[in-house]
């Protein structure tokens, strides 16, 4: 009886911590979508900012089920990190307060900053044309953008017998 | 007995609960509790100086890189073509398991006809030169480099191409700086920039050049994979491989990989068919 007693208070030890406390994870990337679906081709139902905290509740493949203030949804595990993000200096992220210290940690990464001085240095370097590119060739949201694309093609959701779903 | 039993059992629940901060966190209280602010602060820069570069630092070296090879390639800005090789890089990136970076992924065709290559930088700034976009019979194999292309971003082979000496004195320098909260100081950033120089001149020599072996097999087994999840027959990478020469393949005998992918297509049965559909709308599009 003794033996059975302490063999659950044992398991229940170990288990109820881990489902009480939800893991918190971050966006990493300038914004994130959040989908119905385990999958890049699912709709989204809606995009999170970079440094957004979420409750990480499941994992299905390459994706994490989380919650995000009251929706819950699929994100990419590689879009999602478990330290917060330090805060952007290019302007990513929602705009919730920042501490000064926290802009004082953003200023001493590489980023827009280093690039500018950079740049100064190495006038003969094509950046005004990597902007133009990048700005000509930018896609919030591919998997809408490119329905027709895929669909045409017979490409992901549309493939023949199903494929990545 | 039993009421003894459950106190011992509770206080080691409470233990292991307790028990669960990291390291940095331990040393941070450790700090507080005796006073030793020193303590903290050293927990606070082992944990910065384990850090590795971040996805916004990631990109801004990208960039850089991305800049460097247009300086010598331009950007061939056509555009239904732009759209086009955006469509086909878009849909395999979906299928990847890394659907989404920093400020997004960007194709672009490079005017470089005597160049049989294509190059990805960090950040997500995938390059195909003329030259082998023409050596692409239709769709499916220009995918096949594309998904090549990405495999080596989402294994961060361009970043792992940063010499070991020159990250540490990178993060000992963001380390330094970051720890040292004062105001913005101009000689630190021209400090950044030197050694900006020398992790963007590693990146670009790996993207340039090509990387071991081992990394293009594992850019090519995972090209496979993320053809046959958006659709796209992964035996177009083998007859890609198997038109290139030697000398414009910088690692490994490209019929040997051509070999290797279809031996690792043939382990998974992928539905994947060719389609007329998409070879109409590649030759329409990238001129054939």
């Amino acid at each position: 009886m003794l033996k059975r007693v302490f063999a659950m208070v044992v398991l229940l030890a170990w288990f109820i911590p881990a489902w009480a406390q939800a893991e918190v994870k971050y966006v990493q990337v300038n914004q994130t979508r959040l989908l119905e679906r385990a999958t890049a081709f699912s709709k989204a139902k809606a995009v999170l900012p970079y440094r957004t905290a979420v409750d990480v509740l499941g994992q299905q493949g390459a994706y994490y089920l989380v919650k995000a203030g009251k929706a819950k949804g699929y994100v990419a595990q590689r879009s999602l990190t478990v330290k917060k993000p330090a805060y952007s200096t290019s302007g990513s992220g929602s705009r919730e307060y920042v501490s000064s210290d926290e802009v004082a940690m953003a200023t001493k990464g590489f980023n827009q900053q280093v690039e500018a001085e950079y740049r100064r240095g190495n006038p003969d370097l094509a950046y005004a044309e990597l902007d133009r590119l990048e700005k000509a060739t930018a896609c919030p949201d591919p998997g809408k953008t490119y329905k027709a694309f895929r669909k045409a093609g017979c490409l992901g959701e549309f493939q023949k017998g199903g494929g990545a779903q | 007995m039993n009421r003894i039993l459950l106190w011992v059992v509770l206080a080691a629940w409470a233990g292991m609960a307790s028990g669960c901060a990291t390291l940095g966190s331990a040393i941070k209280i450790g700090g507080q509790m005796t006073g030793y602010q020193d303590l903290a602060d050293m927990g606070t820069s082992m944990e910065k100086a384990n850090r590795e570069f971040n996805e916004e630092e990631k990109y801004y070296i990208g960039r850089t890189v991305a800049a460097t090879l247009l300086s010598e390639d331009h950007w061939l800005n056509r555009e239904g073509l732009n759209a086009y090789v955006n469509a086909v890089g878009q849909t395999l990136v979906l299928a990847s398991e890394r659907p989404e970076l920093f400020r997004g992924y960007h194709f672009a065709v490079l005017d470089a006809a005597g160049k049989v290559n294509a190059y990805a930088c960090p950040g997500g700034f995938l390059f195909i030169t003329t030259g082998l976009l023409k050596l692409c019979r239709n769709e499916d194999e220009l995918a096949a480099v594309l998904a090549h292309e990405i495999a080596h971003i989402i294994r961060e082979h361009p970043v792992q191409a940063i010499q070991a000496s020159h990250q540490r004195s990178a993060v000992a320098s963001l380390v330094k700086f970051g720890i040292a909260k004062a105001g913005e100081s101009s000689s630190e950033i021209k400090e950044l920039s030197g050694l900006f120089d020398a992790v963007v001149k590693d990146v670009v020599k790996a993207v340039a050049h090509g990387y071991s072996r081992d990394k293009e097999q594992e850019a090519d087994l995972m090209a496979v994979d993320i053809l046959g999840q958006a659709g796209y027959p992964p035996l177009a990478l083998a007859g890609v491989l198997g038109r290139m020469d030697q000398k414009s393949c910088y690692h490994g005998d490209p019929k040997v990989r051509a070999a290797a992918v279809t031996s690792a297509a043939g382990e998974k049965s992928y539905g994947a068919q060719p389609l007329k559909a998409r070879d109409q709308r590649f030759a329409r599009e990238a001129g054939k």
